[in-house]
This record gives structure tokens, C-alpha cells and sequence, in this order.
């Protein structure tokens, strides 16, 4: 047909430059993966510290022991910002050492320990349901 | 126009008259003209795709000029953020310039630490600022080790009762196994008979002392409690042999508590 339109024959040289374009696209996307893998592990490793979103991981996968782990770092390493996940490791730690000190009769420190179960829960807002959670697993 | 032999109606493009044959004078200037407007287009036509192609190739060889950059400064970054021991060294040199710098108060603090028997934040302490690998906290090596035994056995428990796995998926039995290495191993690391610690040795010293007999009854009122051991099988934990105590614990953990822990709520 008259009005189809003609193929220009393509540079040869373009050519070769947009397959070095594709390939380049390619090694990128590897290359890429790998830096911003590599900067994800050194940047966790940066600190012990962790954020809100870290410990909220910690606290889906039942990972109490880490959750505690991270209190004491963001502690030590002054991130007060994951305050409500700090208030429930709190919670936690103070849970499982009132029953031992229950169950052994060491009335003080069973006493003490309830205080701080009970300062950590004022402090822990919208976590309150996984003190609750918390309660029924030592309650066993 | 008209043919001046003829006078039949001709084109601007009629070199000849097609009725008369004669030759078209008036239509070789409009030809002229035609042919160099001809020339023109061509001429534009050709320079515009030789242009064309070189802005084409010029575009893309900027492209790839601009992944390569990328792809270089991506391969620095693997480069020195794969540099694990260099990393670590760095971060190394950190903390003991932390420690350096607030000496008394790293003491004071692990001191305190010490006093109110919080293990696992006199743990945690000693992993953050890496004082066990720091010789100037040598006196508090057996204090170290026992927090770290005391630490893991805590962790197991936790882990049984809450059903959590770890990254590499453990079970209960992986969790008591892994408690009974630690308390089988008490004596030898945290009370020093590896290393045949004297009696009056700095690490078992004073405070240090009183730590290390505390936490060790708040170990074993620890696995008492949550393994549900008699009095007589609570005391006999640190001499039972790390399967012995591994097949005992796990005994009663699979009475107390199920492999399938109920999981966490989700968010909302």
C-alpha cells in the first residue's frame, strides 16, 4: 500500500548503542541490589539501636527476647522515639520476672516488678493489647 | 499560461505544448525556480537526518555515560560497605573512644548495673560498648559471662513460650537443648574452672562474687519456675550433663507448654 509507511533503515551505530543501553540497564539493576543490600546491613549494624518499625516486626514475630534487646540499646544509644514499644519490652521483662518471684514467694521483688508492669502499661498506648496477649502467655 | 504557437491553455510544468509540440519558454524559468527549491528540500532533508543521527547518538552515548557513572559509584559504595572488617574495625575505634572519654561513668554505670543484679541490661551494656573484648574490664569477665548464660537461658524460655522460632525456624526442643548447654556450662565459664580461677581471683572478688552466687540461684529459680523442676531437680541442674538436662527440661516443656504457640495479634 501506498500510505504504509516506509522502514528507514536504522544506524547501525544507534543500534549498537541501545543494546549497550540495555545491557548497562540490566547490570544496574544488578549492581544496584547489591549496594543497596550492602548499605541496609551497614546501616543496621551502625547501631544496636532500632526503630518503631523494627521492634513492630519483632513484636509480630513473637520475638520478645529481641524486642527487650532493643530497649536496652535504644537505652543506651538514647532513641527515645519507639517509646511505646520500649514501654511493652518493659512490659514484658517485668511480666516474666514477677513469675518467678511470685511463684517463689519473693514478695518484694514480686512486688516491685508488679509496679513496673504496671508503669510500663500506662506508658504503652495503643500496644495495651499485646500486654494483654503478654498476660495470657504467662498466665499458663 | 497560453502556448505562444498555438495559444492552447499549457501547465508551469508543460515543457512542451502537447498539442502544437513547440517548445514552453515561459515554463524552463518556473522549472529553474522549482529545481532549486528542489535542491533546497534535499538539501534540508539531509542535513536534518545527519543531524538527527548525530543527536541520537549523542543522547544515547550521554545515557550511557550517565549509567556508567552510576554503575561506578554503586560499585564504590559495594565496595567499601562490604569492607565488613574495616566497617567493624571503624566502629571499634568508636566505641573505645566512647569509652575512653566517659571511663568513670562506663564503670559507674556497669557498677550499678551490678548492684541491682539487672542482668540482662549489665549484658546488653557489655554488648554495646564491647567492654568483654576491652581489657580494662578484665575483673569482670566471669560477671560477663554469667549475664550472657543468664541472657540466652532467658531468651530461651521466652522464645518457648511465646512459640517464636528464630530466623533459622527452632523448635522447643532446639530452645531447652540450647538452655541445658549454658547451665551445664556454668561452672566452667561463668565460675572460671576452665580457666582454674583461684579463689581469691579479682574476677571473684567482692561484688563480683556476690553477683556471680546470685545469679546463679536467680538462674535456677528461673528454670525452676518455668520447667516446673522440683526443689531437688533445681539444685541438680548444674551438674547434670547438657543432654541429661537438654532431655529434662524438654520433658516438661512439652507438658507445659504446646510447640504451636498461639500468635501475636495483628496490628490495627
Amino acid at each position: 500500500m501506498r500510505n504504509r509507511k516506509e522502514r528507514k533503515p536504522k544506524d547501525p551505530v544507534i543500534i549498537a548503542l541501545d543494546v549497550t543501553i540495555v545491557i548497562l540497564m540490566i547490570a544496574m539493576i544488578f549492581v544496584g541490589e547489591k549496594a543497596v543490600i550492602y548499605k541496609l546491613v551497614v546501616d543496621s549494624n551502625a547501631s544496636f539501636a532500632q526503630d518503631a518499625s523494627m521492634m513492630s516486626f519483632e513484636l509480630q514475630r513473637g520475638d520478645y527476647a529481641g524486642l527487650i534487646q532493643d530497649k536496652y540499646m535504644n537505652e543506651f544509644n538514647g532513641n527515645t522515639k519507639p517509646g511505646a514499644y520500649n514501654s511493652l519490652a518493659d512490659y514484658v521483662e517485668a511480666s516474666f520476672l514477677y513469675k518467678i518471684y511470685d511463684t517463689k514467694g519473693y514478695t518484694d521483688r514480686a512486688n516491685k516488678q508488679k509496679n513496673a508492669c504496671d508503669e510500663a502499661r500506662a506508658n504503652m498506648s495503643k500496644l495495651g493489647v499485646f500486654a494483654d496477649k503478654i498476660d495470657k502467655m504467662f498466665a499458663k | 499560461m497560453k502556448c505562444r504557437y498555438c495559444g492552447s491553455n499549457l501547465g508551469f510544468e508543460d515543457e512542451y505544448c502537447p498539442y502544437c509540440g513547440k517548445l514552453n519558454d515561459q515554463a524552463a524559468g518556473h522549472q529553474a525556480v522549482m529545481k532549486e527549491y528542489r535542491n533546497e528540500y534535499e538539501n534540508t532533508v539531509a542535513d536534518v537526518k545527519v543531524k538527527s543521527r548525530k543527536a541520537g547518538r549523542t543522547g544515547r552515548l550521554i545515557v550511557i555515560g550517565l549509567m556508567l557513572a552510576a554503575i561506578v559509584a554503586m560499585l564504590i559504595s559495594i565496595r567499601i560497605n562490604s569492607d565488613f572488617e574495616r566497617i567493624d574495625q571503624k566502629e571499634n575505634e568508636r566505641i573505645v573512644r566512647e569509652v575512653d572519654n566517659n571511663l568513670d561513668g562506663v564503670k559507674a554505670q556497669l557498677d550499678e548495673m551490678e548492684k541491682n543484679r539487672d542482668y540482662l541490661a549489665l549484658d546488653y551494656y557489655n554488648l554495646n560498648y564491647r567492654l568483654r573484648s576491652d581489657s580494662r574490664f578484665d575483673d569482670y569477665s566471669r560477671v560477663f559471662t554469667a549475664a550472657i548464660s543468664y541472657k540466652v537461658v532467658h531468651d530461651d524460655i521466652l522464645n518457648i513460650m511465646s512459640g517464636f522460632g528464630g530466623y533459622d525456624e527452632k523448635t522447643n526442643k532446639d530452645w531447652c537443648y540450647d538452655a541445658a548447654i549454658y547451665i551445664s556450662d556454668w561452672n566452667r565459664f561463668a565460675g572460671g574452672e576452665f580457666w582454674s580461677d583461684a579463689a581469691d581471683s579479682p574476677m571473684h572478688a567482692g561484688e563480683h562474687g556476690a553477683f556471680l552466687t546470685d545469679i546463679k540461684k536467680d538462674t535456677q529459680d528461673m528454670v525452676q519456675v518455668y520447667f516446673a523442676l522440683t526443689d531437688e531437680q533445681a539444685s541438680a541442674i548444674w551438674e547434670m550433663d547438657r543432654d541429661a538436662l537438654g532431655e529434662m527440661l524438654y520433658a516438661n516443656c512439652v507438658r507445659l507448654y504446646s510447640e504451636e504457640q498461639a500468635g501475636e495479634p495483628s496490628e490495627e
